[in-house]
């Protein structure tokens, strides 16, 4: 009687065409990603050793290459901390605590992550610039800012200022107050709190925010661009040096340090993966 | 049970040092954004904001961003399903490599689809012949956005496919529902909050982007040149009020697509709680 | 030496979680509050710790006034509901924390630690996780864990909510051993009367931020100071009252009603047996009274296989304990 009505499909008619939709779904999922992601990154590589290994070795350990790491490096290790202690003071206050304007603030953390890199270099040049009120009395001092790598730094700072913030405010949220309750009712102070029981309770969330912040700093381009004045050997970080080796014509080149950079991206992603299965078994 | 939370120490420090932290790294520069755009009145920040070339370099930006956007929600919604709820050999790795673009400095992605799409490229060489040129044109451009917005997609999609309860699916397709009525009727209309969400990600991505973009595009004024190129020129002019205009532009279309998607989501959270 | 709170008063926003509160605990007491949820329990204990400052009155333990000393400096020792153990920390570390961090030498936390482990009978467990450990087994971590540092009061909060049944009946009688061993002044925060009755030398009852009513556990029960406090600690049944000038009705409880196939004088009533439930040593009998009014009366086995009552019968009831509350102001 009631197949009058309504044909209720068989099991092989329901899974066959499910399997070949699922296979088709893959394939061009797959397809996507390959050629949107993968065959860039191929590409770099490809193109590094266009002229041979030597020549990529060569342009890797050239002495501009060297300085550009240096400063790459020197920026990304007074950023990270920054902003790795802006996030915990964040974290601690919106975490633990209830107070007005707790959405406003967290709201407002999220802010750089919707600047264009560019808008923030241009922030910097406008507020301690060679034209601005503050960047001219400093460079009468011999202090430059702007064309300079305080100015990255800062630019830096502005693009990769959330980044532990988000995860560590989501992790004190998510372990409560209680254990922070019961720790000062044992008789800890804040900082013993702090060190012995807050910390080591959102330690992988903190580690992936530094792992992120990290990886963005090192990366950063449009905002030093701005920054910079593209000083070879003085203001060029690793990116800015693909760049300026790229308007050089020298492609081999460019593409070599370029590696050197995928290498960084893919160390991010293995530890990017590495953390957060600790923090999935830890909750 | 209530509680001021407010035993615990540190409050003072802490709040004191972010909001310090924030005003002196975020705010006040921001400030200071705003007032240089206005700092020659509003009729020069009207006129620097809407030359023909701020104009064009606004629209193109917009375009490619709208069409960057769109084609990671189709095809980035299908990689998010697919890493959800297929299994296969190298999933993990598949799934730790759309992480990709957020760790690669966008130079690198620039310089990378440069070289593929040009006219000598990989992929630019088989279409050149065909009159297809994608480097030094819109399509470059579009496909550069889509490689740094497609995390920002997927990310946002995946996990909400995976907390789709898959009863809902099994009682359509008892029901008589062929998989695309079911794919239509259920499982569309629960992930479009996360879709809405996901687009606006992306979309205000590749509104600000610069580094992959910026050596693809070609940067033909009125043709191919991004806003965020253009205030880049204006600075090395020393235009600066005209660049803060233009950043200024900028920067509020960015916050409106985002205010507007917050705003659609809790208007649906009320919606469905009949409020 | 006491330990008292003096009208206490608390208000998040618009809500009073607590309106002039007065309790004093003597020392080596094992007092429990008792209430529904939101009856500002778990806010005056809360308080007792230091980590709530009430808006009015004032805490003192031992004579000395502590209302504005901060939580690390009480010396009392705290129970969580869910235990707020150190999951990063071993066992011996949790118990051994309050001791770390007042920098005791590590000759006298090592024994003392030791000593609270056997005494709470987790001796195996010192190096073992948080995580490897049943509900009940946390729960007396963090007993020890508060007891290390020797405080003036043991205060627990609802210790036995996350429990079920039977662990929480073994851990009730464990808490009453331990605090028979070490006298230390216990406040227990609980809204199971079971929980309080059995563990509690006092026991003291809050409704809507207010105490109704403060006492051992028979006195309260048998003597309830208003109707809610009676309503809340058990069943009561509403029943005429003959002879008394305004309030028709009384209180009484489903054991105090006699009943008998033969009528008696007043207070006597007729009724008839509605329901019979018959499970385990008492049989509960459901009567039905006129203009639809009904109680529950209920009777050991043996009387009740006497009275042979069925669904119908007519039977009498004597109550044999009657409350009468005057109106509330």
């Amino acid at each position: 009687m009631v197949s009058d009505f309504v044909s209720v499909p068989t099991k092989a008619q329901v899974v066959r065409p499910r399997v070949m939709a699922r296979v088709a779904l893959t394939i061009v999922a797959l397809g996507f990603l390959g050629v949107v992601v993968v065959v860039p990154v191929l590409a770099v590589f490809a193109k590094a050793l266009e002229d041979g290994v030597f020549a990529y070795l060569r342009a890797v350990i050239e002495a501009d290459a060297l300085s550009a790491m240096r400063l790459t490096l020197w920026i990304a290790l007074l950023v990270v901390p920054a902003n790795t202690a802006l996030g915990l003071a964040a974290g601690w206050a919106i975490g633990k605590f209830e107070f007005r304007g707790k959405t406003l603030l967290t709201s407002l953390i999220e802010i750089p992550f919707a600047v264009s890199p560019v808008i923030s270099g241009m922030l910097f040049v406008l507020a301690v610039g060679p034209r601005s009120v503050v960047g001219e009395r400093l460079l009468g001092s011999g202090i430059r800012i702007i064309f300079a790598w305080p100015g990255m730094a800062l630019a830096t700072a502005f693009v990769t200022f959330g980044y532990v913030a988000r995860q560590v405010i989501t992790a004190m949220e998510t372990t409560g107050r209680d254990k922070e309750e019961a720790a000062l009712v044992l008789g800890a102070n804040g900082w013993q709190t702090f060190w012995r029981v807050s910390l080591p309770s959102i330690r992988w969330g903190l580690l992936y925010g530094v792992i992120l912040c990290n990886a963005r700093a090192m990366g950063e381009f449009g905002g030093v661009s701005v920054v910079s004045g593209h000083v070879r050997g003085l203001t060029n970080t690793l990116p800015l040096y693909v760049e300026t080796l790229y308007d050089d014509y020298r492609f081999s080149a460019s593409f070599a340090v370029a590696s050197l950079l995928v290498f960084l991206a893919v160390v991010t992603l293995v530890a990017k993966v590495l953390v957060e299965r600790k923090i999935k078994v830890s909750s | 049970m209530a509680s001021s939370g407010r035993a615990i120490p540190g409050f003072r420090l802490t709040l004191g040092f972010t909001m310090f932290y924030l005003s002196a790294l975020v705010l006040i520069p921001l400030a200071l954004l705003v007032a240089k755009s206005q700092s020659k009145g509003f009729g020069v920040f009207w006129g620097a904001v809407t030359t023909p070339r701020a104009l064009a370099s606004l629209r193109f930006t917009l375009f490619v961003s709208l069409v960057a956007a769109s084609i990671n929600v189709v095809f980035g919604s299908v990689l998010a399903w697919v890493l959800a709820r297929v299994s296969f050999p190298g999933r993990r790795f598949v799934d730790a490599l759309v992480d990709l673009p957020l760790a690669l400095p966008t130079a690198v992605a620039g310089i990378a689809l440069t070289a593929i799409y040009a006219d000598g490229g990989w992929i630019g060489s088989r279409l050149a012949p065909l009159g297809i040129h994608i480097a030094f044109a819109w399509p470059g451009v579009v496909i550069a956005l889509v490689f740094v917005g497609l995390p920002f997609l997927v990310r946002t999609v995946q996990p909400v496919i995976e907390e789709l309860d898959p009863a809902h699916e099994e009682a359509a397709t008892t029901l008589g529902a062929s998989p695309i009525q079911t794919f239509a009727f259920v499982v569309f209309p629960a992930l479009l909050p996360a879709l809405r969400a996901g687009f606006a990600a992306a979309f205000a991505r590749a509104l600000g982007e610069y580094g992959s973009v910026v050596f693809i595009a070609g940067n033909m004024p009125m043709k191919t040149e991004i806003s965020a190129l253009l205030i880049m020129t204006k600075l090395d002019q020393f235009d600066y009020v005209g660049a803060a205009s233009l950043g200024v532009v900028m920067l509020a279309t960015s916050l409106l697509v985002l205010l507007a998607v917050h705003a659609s989501r809790t208007a649906g959270e009320r919606r469905r709680a009949g409020i | 030496m006491t330990f008292e709170v003096r009208d206490l008063s608390k208000r998040f926003g618009t809500y009073a979680a607590l309106d002039s509160v007065s309790l004093r605990i003597a020392r080596g007491e094992l007092v429990a509050l008792l209430g529904p949820s939101g009856c500002g329990k778990t806010t005056l204990l809360r308080i007792l710790a230091g980590l709530e400052m009430a808006d009015a009155g004032t805490v003192h333990f031992e004579g000395a006034d502590v209302t504005h000393t901060p939580a690390a400096a009480r010396g009392v020792g705290l129970v969580f509901q869910h235990y707020a153990l150190f999951e990063h920390m071993t066992v011996f570390e949790n118990v051994a924390f309050g001791l770390r961090v007042r920098r005791q030498p590590k000759s006298k936390i090592v024994p003392r630690v030791k000593e609270l482990l056997a005494r709470v009978r987790l001796e195996g467990y010192a190096d073992r996780a948080p995580s490897q450990l049943s509900g009940g087994q946390r729960q007396r971590v963090a007993l020890a864990r508060a007891l290390a540092s020797e405080p003036r009061v043991l205060l627990l909060d609802e210790p036995f909510g996350a429990l079920d049944a039977r662990v929480r009946q073994e851990l009730r009688v464990w808490l009453r051993h331990i605090h028979d061993e070490t006298h230390v002044t216990t406040v227990l925060v609980t809204h199971d009367r079971e929980d309080a009755f059995d563990l509690a030398d006092r026991v003291a009852i809050m409704n809507g931020g207010r105490l109704e009513q403060v006492g051992p556990p028979a006195e309260v029960f048998r003597r309830p100071a208003t109707e809610w406090v009676m309503r809340f600690l058990g069943d009561v049944n509403e029943v005429p009252v003959h002879g008394a000038p305004t309030p028709a009705f009384g209180y009484a409880r489903p054991h105090e009603l006699d009943l008998s196939r033969l009528p008696s004088e007043p207070p006597s009533f007729g009724a008839r047996v509605r329901r019979v439930q018959s499970a385990g040593a008492l049989v509960r009998v459901e009567l039905e009274l006129d203009g639809n009014r009904s109680l529950v009366a209920e009777v050991d086995e043996g009387r009740f296989e006497t009275l042979a009552l069925r669904r119908g019968d007519s039977v009498f009831v004597s109550p044999r304990h009657v409350r009468v509350f005057d109106a509330q102001a």
